[in-house]
């Protein structure tokens, strides 16, 4: 099936988005790197809208949204959902961080857009599972949605924290562990779908080296050499970026009907998106 | 409904605008302006005419909505009794093609060099003077040979025309890309043969096969795929009979759908169809499984044989009896002894031996069948035809259980290659063994139309002599007819004769060519030959429905022909008749009769005696009819001969059939009972049975017609017309023999593959190339080639290759498939009309056109001179990609997406040839 | 109430009359079907024979289906009368769920309506008492269009007639197709599912 670069990007961002909010909400519950929160909460929500926006141009008209929203069990509307909420907690939050009002309330909407954000890079996956489609039909797909948005989203925050950032090392570790599930997940997706389709090395080129190695050895280094934090994760963050993009691609081109399977292989002719 | 929404008047007002200079294929705007919108039915509301497609041969019955003028759907008639309501792709493209913004608008004339696509758009008044002054002008100075007449182009029911046109002419050449490589040899050879008809499904016959609980055990479908030749009429017929438990043998190089469905199916050898024939009949003379008392009464077996002339004695010549007698061995006597029609109880005659007659050798003609075959065992046919022996004796056996309620439909495969007459001699003398002849069951039946090839106008020269048939001095100059005398059938000439005339000028230079057919360079073998020889002609004159190749390489004035939706005609099916309605006519297109009508006219009118003779009834006979004025007299014609021929009233005018069909002219049960076993009939004059059609009264298979149509122009020394010709320089056999095709992959090394060509669903013939639904769905040269050729080429599915053969290459798009035998190939025709409008318009005909591949030259088939079409060699090489501008996907073939437009009355419209009183 | 279609295999003919007639009825683009045919072959089989046949695919009217499933908007609906799996050209809003939760691929996108389209049954001739253009074109007798819990209608009937072994649906992944395909082994095998 041919790539819907509209969903790519909306999962891509909003991906980031959530992840780098809620990396900054861990930090606002901690207390720490508080004078920039109100950037990076920024830069989030920018992401947040820029790839809800994204998700609507795949739409025959941007105001069919609207009629979207009127059916809450689909899945549209449950992303839908989760990107208006998370962006709402962001824009409290941001609010309150700039009048430096209300500190315990400003947690709970860090916490609660985090959360969101986190949650809705998961779902995003998640709307793909479907009976016809075998290669997508996995519960490692949704994680892989999961675990590449994460290096992406805290590798943002870092880069936005900058070199003096205040007690990264368990974001750190977050981070590595995301990229190198993200990494793990592609690896059993790809190669687990049963598609014929040539996808080398959008898979090791792009979500194991470019999406898992560099984020890694990045967040590695970035333990030791403080002083460069700003810019290894930036590197880990437009690698981080590129890996998780791939993953999508490739779950676009692993597309298998469950009908093709068992010999009906022409039935994908149809396909015409 | 009304069909006619605007005045004649006002419309040629409008009409009489300046020549415009354009490319005929250019986007269609129409230069036509409606004067007014004079809708006959401006609610919109949907009517429905019953009508009959013509997109093929087949003629189903639709019914085609109506809307404001304009039809807008087609669908299948229900009332129609071959095809139950069914209607084929080909058939639904009706309205994509009658709107087709390539549709030739109104006659023009060349004014670039040939090829290069230049026009100016001239009035039917200047075009039809043209024609006829140069006609006329040749006529005086070269006589009639100067002419040739040519048809063709699938679905055309006016097969006739050039003929008829010739005959009043007085001479000239007819030719046909079809004709004796397309059912002509098997139109011959079949009822002259049993007596009866052909076995040509596709051609109307097979009738057997049509009934709702059919007496057919077993068929046996040789060369043919009637699910694909016509998905409404052979397809439905097909299905019924394999639901029925009818069993089916298909020998057929490709996996049809009737391949795929059949009992047996055999997977031969292109070219090799006369071997496996001659093993079935071994197979059936070796076990005794023939019909041994029809064949000692009904057929010439038991007749003995001259053995230096190759004919069987006649009574006459054995001082025993009369020139009708034929001569037997009575067993009784053990004597030579005359047989009088029917038999003589009082002898018993040897079907099988070898005697002594008037002091020479004679064996049965019986005896000369069996040693003919002896030599082809099950294990020599298998490998001389690369099918597995055991099928062949189970194909065999099934036909023999089968009979005598079996038959062999023999398809279009075996006319085209140089076994053209032995294929048609083989199938029926294997019927005639069996007695699958006039019983229920078998397809030999003597329920073909009145009408010959089910054509209503027809020429002069086939029902005996005629003041308008050619005479003989004419006819004898026929180019290539003497050596093909069975070319005389169709009083055709033998195309590589033809085009060897206009080359050399030997033995005489023919100058203008008229031809209503679609694509010659995409149906004529060797069409690079025939481009560059076509060329010498003076005056190239093509009518056609659009621009084809032919138009824009070769033609001098282009005529704008109707589309079968335009044209009135009437046809059988089964025991009903029914109508072709026009429902519109559109631009300046008119029915080819017209055209020819109007040429004859205007000759007429310059003082050609026999055509003014031809414009008088009492010349030309009513039921001939003389030439037309206008469409009306001759739409009455067609009413007056369904009227007289069917309905045994011979008032019918147009109104009248318009009104009564479609309708039954006999029950159902008539139709089918009322044949069978018409041989053994009385004939009151003699008090003996009526017999078969044949020269001894009884079925012949041992074929010595033939060899006396070779030595004189008839099976009984004459042609229809009581003329003798010369005889060809090589004698016709009277027993087929197989020849190894000219060009065998047995010894060829440099063109490893054979190639065969078939039908498929989307088009007939050269036409509908055109058509946007039917292009998507198949939108180049597809070829077909085994996963072991194509591993050993390097090509998978998709990829193009470069097909060449010793005439030439083209491109087309490999499909790799078991469909088709290790070392064969398989294509069907092509030409891409997109290409007409390119820089270089002859690409339309060069580069995926299997007719590039073909061999047009000898040796030929010596009764037909049929060249080869199918069974030629050719080698594939993996090339880059298509060739360049071809369309190929589905959003290409947007700019002929049909633009429907209002009837203009046609070129009747505009165009009035005047009366014609020659008196 | 379980109106769909039922197609004869072992008549099939591969003529493309279905996919053109589908076509021509409904106005379709070029490039698009709504209804094609697809050759499962050629193959050779455990006997050493060539076999093929030919599938028609259009929409196969699922029990359970799973484009009315994904549909954000109800835009892909169940005809309460007819029971037909239909599209709600107004409600629809071109997110394209349908389009990948169908199994058979037998949705198409239109450019020129922005919605997703498919197999209709041909409700504008069924209303009026007609057989969809295919069943009505079909040039072997092998489409059968009907209502399967109607004993009397011509679907039922060619499902009762057909040897049970014979009788095949397309694979069913939860979504239970109820257009059934007649294939006897002495055609072809099945080669479109796991029933």
């Amino acid at each position: 099936m041919a790539v819907q670069w509209s969903l790519v990007v909306f999962t891509l961002l909003t991906g980031a988005a959530g992840w780098c909010f809620a990396a900054l909400a861990f930090d606002a519950v901690r207390g720490k790197n508080r004078d920039k929160a109100f950037f990076a909460t920024i830069v989030a929500l920018v992401l947040m809208v820029v790839g809800g926006v994204a998700s609507v141009t795949h739409l025959a008209h941007p105001g069919n949204m609207l009629a979207a929203l009127n059916n809450p069990t689909s899945g549209i509307f449950v992303e839908a959902m989760l990107v208006g909420l998370s962006s709402v907690c962001m824009i409290v939050f941001a609010v309150l961080v700039k009048r430096g009002a209300a500190p315990t309330a400003a947690k709970v909407f860090a916490v609660a857009g985090g959360v969101l954000g986190a949650a809705l890079s998961y779902l995003a996956g998640s709307s793909y599972l479907m009976e016809a489609i075998s290669s997508w039909n996995t519960v490692v797909l949704p994680l892989g949605y999961l675990a590449t948005a994460v290096p992406a989203g805290i590798t943002l925050y870092l880069a936005l924290v900058g070199n003096d950032a205040e007690d990264p090392q368990t974001l750190l570790v977050v981070m590595v562990a995301g990229a190198v599930l993200g990494a793990v997940f592609g690896l059993v997706y790809a190669l687990g779908s049963g598609s014929q389709a040539d996808v080398t090395l959008l898979l090791y080129g792009g979500v194991v080296a470019c999406g898992g190695l560099v984020p890694v050895v990045c967040g590695l280094l970035a333990f030791k050499r403080r002083g460069q934090m700003r810019t290894l994760m930036a590197v880990a963050c437009a690698c981080a970026l590129v890996g998780a993009l791939c993953f999508r691609v490739i779950m676009w081109e692993t597309f298998v009907l469950a009908a093709a399977q068992v010999g009906a292989p022409y039935i994908t002719d149809f396909m015409v998106l | 409904m009304n069909t006619m929404t605007m005045s004649r008047r006002g419309f040629v007002k409008t009409a009489a605008a300046a020549a415009v200079l354009s490319g005929v294929a250019a986007e269609g705007v129409s230069h036509l302006v409606p004067v007014a919108e004079a809708h006959a039915d401006e609610g919109g509301g949907e009517t429905i005419v019953r009508s009959m497609c013509r997109a093929c041969i087949h003629n189903c019955g639709v019914k085609v909505h109506m809307r404001n003028g304009r039809a807008v759907k087609i669908e299948g008639d229900e009332a129609d009794p071959m095809s139950h309501g069914a209607i084929c792709p080909k058939g639904l493209a009706g309205i994509q093609a009658l709107y087709n913004p390539m549709r030739m608008k109104y006659p023009m004339r060349r004014v670039g060099e040939r090829g290069t696509n230049e026009w100016e758009r001239i009035s039917w008044e200047e075009a039809i003077n043209e024609i006829a002054d140069a006609l006329w002008e040749a006529y005086q100075s070269d006589g009639p040979q100067a002419l040739v007449c040519s048809t063709g182009g699938g679905g055309n029911p006016q097969f006739f025309s050039p003929h008829r046109f010739l005959g009043v002419w007085g001479g000239g050449n007819f030719f046909e890309p079809g004709c004796a490589q397309c059912y002509l040899p098997r139109n011959c050879v079949q009822p002259k043969m049993n007596g009866t008809s052909d076995t040509s499904i596709a051609d109307g016959n097979c009738s057997e096969l049509y009934f709702d609980d059919t007496p057919t055990e077993c068929l046996v479908c040789w060369g043919v795929c009637p699910s694909y030749d016509s998905p409404g009429t052979g397809g439905v017929m097909m299905s019924r009979l394999r639901a029925q438990g009818v069993r089916t043998v298909v020998i057929d190089p490709r996996l049809t759908p009737d391949a795929a469905k059949a009992d047996v199916w055999l997977q031969i050898r292109p070219g090799t169809d006369v071997a496996l024939m001659l093993s079935w009949m071994k197979y059936i003379v070796d076990n005794e499984a023939y019909d041994e008392e029809f064949c000692l009464k009904w057929t010439n077996l038991p007749f003995l044989v001259n053995e230096e002339t190759m004919c069987t004695y006649r009574a006459s010549e054995l001082g025993l009896g009369s020139d009708t007698d034929g001569v037997v061995w009575d067993k009784k006597t053990q004597s030579v002894k005359a047989l009088p029609y029917p038999w003589d109880d009082a002898i018993e005659p040897a079907l099988d031996g070898e005697f002594e007659v008037d002091g020479k050798k004679s064996r049965t003609a019986f005896r000369a069948l069996k040693d003919n075959c002896a030599a082809w065992t099950f294990e020599k046919t298998a490998e001389v035809c690369w099918v597995d022996a055991d099928d062949i004796e189970a194909a065999v056996k099934l036909f023999i259980e089968g009979s005598p309620q079996a038959g062999i439909a023999l398809g279009v495969a075996t006319d085209q290659y140089i076994q053209s007459a032995q294929a048609p001699e083989g199938v029926t003398i294997l019927d005639c063994l069996m007695g699958n002849v006039q019983c229920p069951g078998a397809m030999i039946q003597l329920r073909a139309s009145k009408i010959p090839c089910n054509y209503i106008v027809l020429p002069f020269d086939v029902f005996g002599e005629h003041p308008l048939q050619t005479p003989y001095e004419e006819k004898v100059k026929r180019l290539g007819y003497i050596e093909h005398k069975a070319l005389g059938h169709w009083l055709a000439s033998q195309i590589p004769a033809v085009f060897d005339a206009i080359d050399t000028g030997k033995p005489y230079q023919p100058k203008i060519w008229i031809d209503r057919s679609g694509n010659k360079l995409a149906m004529l073998a060797d069409a690079s030959h025939k481009a560059a020889v076509g060329k010498k002609m003076e005056l190239i004159v093509h009518m056609y429905m659009y621009p084809t190749s032919m138009s824009v390489e070769l033609a001098d004035i282009i005529l704008p022909t109707a589309e079968w939706l335009e044209t009135a005609y009437a046809q059988d099916r089964m025991n009903m008749y029914f109508a072709r309605r026009p429902v519109t006519q559109l631009y300046e297109a008119v029915d080819e009769c017209m055209i020819w009508s109007w040429i004859a006219k205007a000759l007429a009118d310059r003082g050609h005696k026999r055509f003014q003779q031809s414009f008088d009834e009492e010349v030309a006979t009513k039921f001939l009819s003389p030439y037309w004025t206008s469409y009306d007299q001759y739409k009455d014609y067609i009413a007056y001969r369904v009227g007289s021929d069917y309905f045994g009233d011979e008032t019918w005018t147009w109104d009248k059939l318009d009104k009564t069909l479609p309708a039954a002219y006999k029950s159902m049960e008539d139709y089918q009972n009322d044949v069978y076993y018409s041989y053994q009939a009385t004939n009151p004059e003699t008090g003996k049975p009526v017999g078969f059609g044949t020269t001894s009264g009884k079925c012949e298979p041992y074929f010595d017609g033939m060899t006396i149509m070779g030595r004189t122009g008839g099976v009984n020394g004459a042609d229809a017309q009581g003329f003798t010709y010369p005889p060809a320089s090589v004698d016709y056999l009277p027993l087929p023999h197989y020849v190894e095709p000219t060009e065998s992959p047995l010894t060829d090394t440099e063109y490893p593959l054979v190639l065969t060509q078939g039908r498929i669903p989307f088009y007939h013939h050269g036409t509908l190339r055109n058509v946007p639904y039917l292009r998507e769905l198949y939108p180049v040269a597809e070829i077909w080639v085994n996963p072991r050729n194509a591993k050993d080429a390097g090509v998978e599915t998709g990829d193009w290759v470069s097909v060449e053969s010793r005439r030439g290459a083209i491109s087309a798009r490999v499909l790799v498939t078991e469909g088709i035998a290790p070392g064969v190939t398989y294509m069907e025709r092509f030409w891409n009309p997109e290409l007409l409008d390119s820089d270089d318009p002859s690409r339309s005909w060069k580069v995926m056109n299997v007719n590039v591949l073909t061999k047009g030259d000898g040796p030929f088939n010596p009764e037909f001179g049929t060249y080869t079409l199918r069974g030629i060699t050719v080698k594939i090489t993996k090339v880059d990609g298509p060739p360049e501008g071809v369309w190929i996907e589905p959003a290409d073939f947007e700019p002929w997406m049909p633009q429907p437009s209002d009837p203009t009355g046609g070129a009747e419209a505009v165009y009035d040839c005047g009366e014609a009183n020659y008196a | 109430m379980r109106n769909t279609l039922v197609i004869d295999l072992d008549r099939c003919i591969g003529c493309y009359s279905c996919a053109v007639a589908c076509k021509t009825e409904n106005d379709i683009p070029l490039g698009t079907y709504w209804n094609k045919v697809i050759e499962m072959g050629p193959t050779i089989n455990d006997r050493g024979k060539k076999e093929t046949y030919w599938l028609p695919v259009q929409c196969q009217q699922c029990e359970n289906a799973p484009c009315i499933h994904v549909c954000p908007t109800g835009a892909s609906y169940r005809d309460e009368e007819s029971g037909i799996v239909l599209i709600d050209k107004e409600k629809c809003i071109g997110c394209k769920y349908c389009m990948m939760a169908c199994p058979y691929g037998v949705r198409t996108w239109s450019e020129t309506e922005q919605c997703v389209e498919k197999c209709t049954l041909c409700g504008q001739r069924t209303s009026a008492g007609e057989q969809p253009a295919c069943v009505a074109a079909c040039c072997a007798e092998a489409r059968f269009y009907g209502d399967l819990d109607d004993p009397a209608s011509d679907v039922a009937r060619a499902v009762a007639a057909a040897d049970p072994k014979s009788v095949h649906a397309l694979m069913n992944v939860g979504n239970d197709p109820t257009t059934a395909y007649l294939l006897s082994e002495s055609v072809a095998a099945w080669k479109g599912g796991d029933n």
